[in-house]
C-alpha cells in the first residue's frame, strides 16, 4: 500500500473587508418606530433626527455583523439597504452625535483601527 | 486526568487471589424479556441469573466484548422481580451484582418500544449478517427486506446480530424490527440494498500479544463474509455486520501468524489477505481508563485488549477483578488515592499498570443525550404568505408529509422547539440549514420548527432588524397555534404551547433572547433559550443588554468565531439569572458557520474541527437542554458538569454555569468594593497579593482588554513570591451536602504562556484548621483559546468536593467559616474569579 504526503486544503474564507466610501451626505429625519404586528417595539421615537445616506464603492459583505457608522466614538446602528452600494443609517441617540467628529464606517463592535474613514465630519 | 505508565515489578502491587470482582447485567430489564445480557465477568466463567431468589440460568460463558454474554431465560420475565447474577471460576465466585429490579417498558416508553437502528449501517448486496441497536434488552429483533423475514433472534442483547437468509439483493428495502410484550416499535430507517466497496479493503488486525483469546479483525464490509487462517490453516468462515469482528481462538504464541480475507458477492472478488502476527508478552500495553473521581465505585475501561482480565489496585491493595469495559471495585475511592490499573492475557502477565491519582472531581463520559431514538420522522414545509419555514416531527413514519405518530399522540400533547437562524446571503435557504439538529428532536418526540428570516436577511441591520426577526419568529409560533387548533390539520391539538423551548444562530441568537421579552402573554411558556453564537445589537448600540430570566438560558460560543468575533453570548451568559439554570459551553477551534449546513464559508479564525464535529457539538448540547427541559429527564447534568457527553471533543469544551439554588458568597456585582463579599462579610488579602474588582468588559476600567463578558469580577495576582491568601468569610455555614462552585480563568494579557496557572481552595473551620485542595484536583484551570490577535478571558466552572479536603486536614464540615484562594503557579500570572458559590448537591 502506498503512502500519501496529503495536501493541506485551502479553506474558502468569507469576505469580510468593507469597501470604499464615495460619499456620506447627512440630512434631517424623523423617526418613527415600526409597527410590530405582535408587540410594540422598544425602539424611541424621535421627532428630529440625522440620517446620513453612504454610497459606497462596492456592497457591503453580508455577515453576522452589521455595518455601523460612527461619528466619533459613538455608534449609528441602525441601517436600511436600499441598494447595493447606497445604505442609510439611523440615529437613535443624536444628541450623543459631537460637531467636528469624524464620520467612519466600521463593523457592529469594531476597534477604531478597522474603520474606513468617509473623509466626512458630523455637522449638526 | 494525570495518568502515567509505570512498570509494576517496582510497584510491589499485592494481588488479591481470592478477588473476583461481580458482574453486571445490562440494564433495565423489562417484563417479557426472554434472555438478559450479563458483562464484566472474566472469559469462560460460569454465569448464574438469580430472579426472585432462585437462580433460572447458568452458562459457561465465552468472552464479554463485544456484546456481552446473552443469557437465555426459562420464563419471560415479570415486572417488579428482582434479577442479579455472578460469576465462578478458578475455584473462587464473585459477590452477586447489583440487583435490578424488572420494569414495564410501557411506563418508561409509553409510545412503545424505542425504534430499532441498523447499526452499522448501510445495506451492502450479498449481505449476510445485520447489527441492530438500540433494542430493549430480551426483546425479539427481525430484519425484512421488501417485507419478507430474512433473519431473527428472539430474547436480543441491546446491540444484536441477526444472520439473514437469503444474502441480501440488489434494491431490496430492508428495516429491522422489535418488539417486547407484543408490543411492537416503529421499524427502523429503510435501506436500499447498494452495491458494496469494490474493491473490498484488506482486513486488518489489531496488535495480537502472546496468550491472547480473542483477536479483532477491522475494515470489515457490513455484512460481509472474512475467511480466517491460523498460520496457513483455515479457521472457518464468519459472517460479520461490519466495522470489526472479535473472534475467539485458543491462546496465541508469539511470532504466529493470521491471514484473512473478506467478500460480499461469490461474483465480485475477495478482498486481498489483511495479515497480522502475534507479539511478545513483553509488548502488551496498559490499559487506558477513563476519568476517575472521589466516590468511585468502578473503573471504565476505554482501551483494552480484547479478552484481557483487568484488575485494579487502590493505594497498592487490589480492589476489583473483571473485564473491560466497566471493572466493579470492593472499596470506594477517594481524592488522591493512587489507582493501577492493569490487564493481562492467559500465560501474559502484566509488565506495565496504568497509574492515576484520584481526582476530587473529574466527571465521567457517559451517555450520549442526542441518541434518543423512539419515532421515525416526518417532515414538511410551512407557509403562510411571508411566514414560512420547515418543520419536522414524530411521525408514523420516515419521509415528507407524513402523518403525525398517533400512539404519541394519544399520550398528550408534544413539546415544541423554534429555531431561528442568522444573517446570510438570501440567496440560501438558511432555515433547512439545521435539519439534521431538527431530526434529532423529533426522533425524540419534539417537533422542531425552523423558521424563514430570509425576508430579513441582507436588507439592514440595527436592533431594528433583531425585532423584526423576533415579530417573525412569533409569528411562526402563532401559525402553529392555529394549526394546533385548526380540525383535519397535521398537528391538530398535538403541541403543548406550555413547553417551548427556542434556538437561534448568530442574529438568530439575539432574536430569541428578545422573545421572551417582547411576546407577552399569548399562551406560550418558553421554558428554554439556546442562543448559538449570537450577537448583542442592544449592547453594540449602547443600550442595556437582555437579562435572560424565567426560562433555562443556554449559550455555544466559538472560540474560532471568525463573524461574531467578541463572543457577545457572553454577554447573555453573565447577565442571565438561572431558571433555574444558565449555562456557557465554549467550544476550542470552533468557527460561527458550520453549525448551520447552508452556511458554507469557513470563517475560522485558526484551523477548525470538521463541520461535522460542530454539528455534533449542536446536536448533543442542545438536545441535552432540550430533553431536560421540555422532556423532564436528566439530560441537564451534561449542562452543568457533572457527567460529559461521548462523542465530542470535551477536553475542547468549557463548561461554565450557575444554578438557582445556590448560596452566593461572592458575585462581586454589589459595588461595595474588593474588601467585603456578597454575603455582607469581610474578605482579606495577605502575604503581597493583589484582589480587586474590576469590569469583566471591553471597556476602560477593565483590567485588561482580554474580557468580553458582562458583570464584575475579581482579578487576583501574586505581587511577590510567597504564600499570598485571599480569604472570604461566610459566617458558619455546614457544607457536609454542599460543594462550592467558582469561576475562574487565566488572565490573557498579549501572549499566552507556555504553561498553565494553578491555585488551592481552601476551607477554614471554627476551629481555625484550614484544608486546601489544589485546582488540578478538579479538572485544572482550562487554557485560553489561542486565537490570533485576539485571546480571550474566558471563565469556566470549576466544583470543588469538600469532603476532598476535609478527610485530609479533619476539618468540621459542619462548621466552615471562610473560604481561602492563593495561586500556587509560582509567578504572577494573575487569575480572574467570579461567582464563588456554596450549591446543595
Amino acid at each position: 500500500m502506498t503512502s500519501d504526503p496529503g495536501a493541506r486544503e485551502r479553506r474558502r474564507k468569507p469576505h469580510h473587508a468593507l469597501p470604499r466610501v464615495v460619499s456620506v451626505q447627512q440630512r434631517p429625519a424623523r423617526f418613527d418606530p415600526p409597527k410590530r404586528r405582535n408587540f410594540d417595539s422598544r425602539l424611541p421615537a424621535l421627532e428630529s433626527t440625522v440620517e446620513f445616506l453612504v454610497e459606497t464603492e462596492a456592497p457591503i459583505p453580508v455577515r453576522a455583523l452589521a455595518p455601523v457608522i460612527y461619528v466619533g466614538e459613538t455608534p449609528v446602528t441602525e441601517v436600511v439597504v436600499d441598494d447595493d452600494t447606497h445604505y442609510r443609517f439611523l440615529a437613535l441617540r443624536p444628541d450623543d452625535l459631537r460637531e467636528g467628529d469624524p464620520v467612519t464606517l466600521g463593523w457592529s463592535g469594531a476597534p477604531a483601527e478597522e474603520r474606513v474613514d468617509t473623509g466626512t465630519r458630523y455637522q449638526r | 486526568m494525570d495518568d502515567t505508565v509505570v512498570r509494576t515489578d517496582e510497584l510491589g502491587l499485592k494481588p488479591d487471589r481470592e478477588l473476583l470482582s461481580p458482574p453486571w447485567i445490562a440494564g433495565p430489564l423489562y417484563q417479557c424479556a426472554t434472555a438478559v445480557t450479563v458483562w464484566g465477568f472474566v472469559p469462560h466463567a460460569s454465569l448464574e441469573v438469580e430472579v426472585d431468589g432462585a437462580v433460572v440460568a447458568s452458562v459457561t460463558a465465552g468472552f464479554p466484548e463485544p456484546v456481552g454474554q446473552r443469557v437465555p431465560l426459562p420464563a419471560p420475565l415479570v415486572a417488579g422481580q428482582q434479577v442479579r447474577a455472578r460469576q465462578h471460576r478458578g475455584g473462587l465466585t464473585s459477590a452477586w451484582s447489583a440487583v435490578l429490579e424488572v420494569r414495564d417498558h410501557t411506563v418508561d416508553y409509553p409510545a412503545g418500544p424505542p425504534r430499532p437502528q441498523i447499526n452499522p449501517a448501510p445495506v451492502w448486496t450479498c449481505g449476510s449478517r445485520t447489527g441492530v441497536g438500540n433494542l430493549l434488552g430480551g426483546a425479539n429483533v427481525w430484519i425484512t427486506a421488501d417485507g419478507a423475514e430474512v433473519g431473527r433472534v428472539n430474547g436480543c442483547s441491546q446491540q444484536q446480530g441477526v444472520n439473514v437468509t437469503p444474502f441480501y439483493s440488489l434494491g431490496q428495502q430492508v428495516r429491522a424490527h422489535t418488539d417486547l410484550c407484543r408490543d411492537e416499535a416503529p421499524p427502523s430507517v429503510q435501506y436500499t440494498v447498494a452495491p458494496g466497496p469494490n474493491p473490498l479493503p484488506a482486513p486488518v488486525f489489531d496488535a495480537m500479544f502472546d496468550g491472547q483469546e480473542q483477536i479483532r479483525i477491522s475494515q470489515i464490509a457490513n455484512g460481509a463474509r472474512v475467511t480466517v487462517a491460523r498460520g496457513g490453516s483455515a479457521l472457518g468462515t464468519f459472517r460479520c455486520w461490519g466495522g470489526a469482528l472479535l473472534l475467539g481462538v485458543s491462546p496465541v504464541s508469539t511470532g504466529e501468524s493470521f491471514s484473512a480475507t473478506q467478500e460480499l458477492c461469490a461474483s465480485d472478488p475477495s478482498s486481498p489477505p489483511g495479515t497480522g502476527s502475534v507479539q511478545p508478552c513483553a509488548a502488551l500495553p496498559a490499559p487506558a481508563v477513563g476519568p476517575v473521581q472521589a466516590g468511585d465505585t468502578s473503573i471504565t475501561i476505554t482501551a483494552a485488549v480484547p479478552g484481557a482480565m483487568i484488575r485494579v489496585w487502590r493505594n497498592f491493595a487490589q480492589v476489583g477483578t473483571g473485564t473491560a469495559p466497566i471493572v466493579f471495585l470492593t472499596h470506594a475511592l477517594v481524592a488522591g488515592d493512587t489507582v493501577h490499573v492493569t490487564q493481562s492475557l492467559t500465560s501474559c502477565p502484566a509488565s506495565v499498570a496504568r497509574q492515576l491519582t484520584v481526582a476530587c472531581v473529574d466527571p465521567p463520559v457517559s451517555g450520549d443525550p442526542s441518541a434518543l431514538d423512539l419515532f421515525p420522522v416526518g417532515f414538511t414545509e410551512y407557509a403562510a404568505g411571508p411566514v414560512r419555514g420547515s418543520v419536522y416531527y414524530p411521525a408514523v413514519d420516515d419521509g415528507k408529509d407524513m402523518a403525525f405518530n398517533q400512539r404519541l399522540a394519544a399520550l398528550g400533547r408534544v413539546p415544541l422547539v423554534v429555531l431561528a437562524h442568522g444573517n446570510h446571503s438570501p440567496a440560501d435557504p438558511s432555515y433547512r440549514g439545521y435539519d439534521y439538529f431538527q431530526t434529532a428532536l423529533a426522533k425524540m418526540g419534539i417537533v422542531a420548527v425552523s423558521v424563514d428570516c430570509n425576508a430579513l436577511n441582507g436588507s439592514g441591520a440595527g436592533v431594528g432588524n433583531i425585532e423584526a426577526r423576533a415579530d417573525l419568529i412569533i409569528d411562526s409560533i402563532r401559525h402553529f397555534q392555529a394549526l394546533d387548533a385548526t380540525p383535519g390539520s397535521l398537528f391538530e391539538g398535538r403541541l403543548d404551547f406550555g413547553r417551548v423551548g427556542l434556538m437561534g444562530h448568530s442574529r438568530g441568537g439575539d432574536a430569541v433572547v428578545t422573545v421572551p421579552e417582547v411576546m407577552g402573554s399569548i399562551g406560550v411558556t418558553i421554558r428554554s433559550v439556546l442562543a448559538l453564537a449570537p450577537t448583542n445589537f442592544r449592547y453594540w448600540a449602547g443600550q442595556s443588554t437582555i437579562a435572560p430570566k424565567g426560562y433555562v438560558f443556554a449559550t455555544i460560543l466559538p472560540a474560532a468565531d471568525g463573524d461574531v468575533r467578541d463572543n457577545n453570548g457572553a454577554q447573555f451568559f453573565d447577565q442571565s439569572v438561572p431558571g433555574p439554570f444558565t449555562s456557557q459551553i465554549y467550544v476550542h477551534s470552533a468557527n460561527h458557520n458550520f453549525f448551520n449546513r447552508q452556511w458554507l464559508a469557513n470563517d475560522g479564525v485558526t484551523p477548525v474541527f470538521a463541520r461535522g464535529t460542530h454539528e455534533r457539538i449542536l446536536e448533543v448540547y442542545g438536545c441535552a437542554l432540550f430533553r431536560g427541559t421540555l422532556l423532564g429527564d436528566g439530560s441537564a447534568d451534561y449542562l452543568l458538569g457533572t457527567v460529559k457527553p461521548a462523542g465530542v471533543p470535551t477536553p475542547a469544551i468549557d463548561l461554565a454555569y450557575r444554578i438557582e439554588k445556590a448560596e452566593t458568597v461572592d458575585n462581586h456585582d454589589d459595588n461595595n468594593t474588593i474588601a467585603v463579599n456578597s454575603l455582607g462579610r469581610p474578605t482579606t488579602t495577605s502575604g503581597g497579593l493583589f484582589a480587586d474588582e474590576f469590569p469583566f468588559d471591553q471597556v476602560s476600567g477593565a483590567f485588561n482588554h482580554s474580557f468580553f463578558g458582562l458583570t464584575v469580577g475579581m482579578v487576583l495576582f501574586a505581587r511577590e513570591k510567597g504564600a499570598g491568601d485571599f480569604r472570604s468569610e461566610t459566617g458558619s455555614v455546614d457544607l457536609r451536602h454542599q460543594e462550592v462552585w467558582l469561576r475562574v480563568a487565566e488572565v490573557v494579557d498579549t501572549t499566552i504562556a507556555g504553561t498553565g496557572v494553578s491555585f488551592d481552595l481552601g476551607l477554614e473551620d471554627a476551629a481555625g484548621r484550614i484544608g486546601w485542595i489544589g485546582s488540578a484536583a478538579v479538572g485544572g484551570v482550562p487554557r485560553p483559546f489561542a486565537r490570533p490577535g485576539q485571546s480571550k478571558t474566558m471563565l469556566s466552572t470549576l466544583r470543588f468536593n469538600p469532603h476532598c479536603i476535609g478527610r485530609r486536614a479533619e476539618l468540621d464540615l459542619r462548621e466552615i467559616v471562610a473560604i481561602h484562594l492563593r495561586p500556587t503557579t509560582g509567578d504572577a500570572r494573575p487569575f480572574a474569579f467570579d461567582d464563588l458559590q456554596l450549591v446543595p448537591v
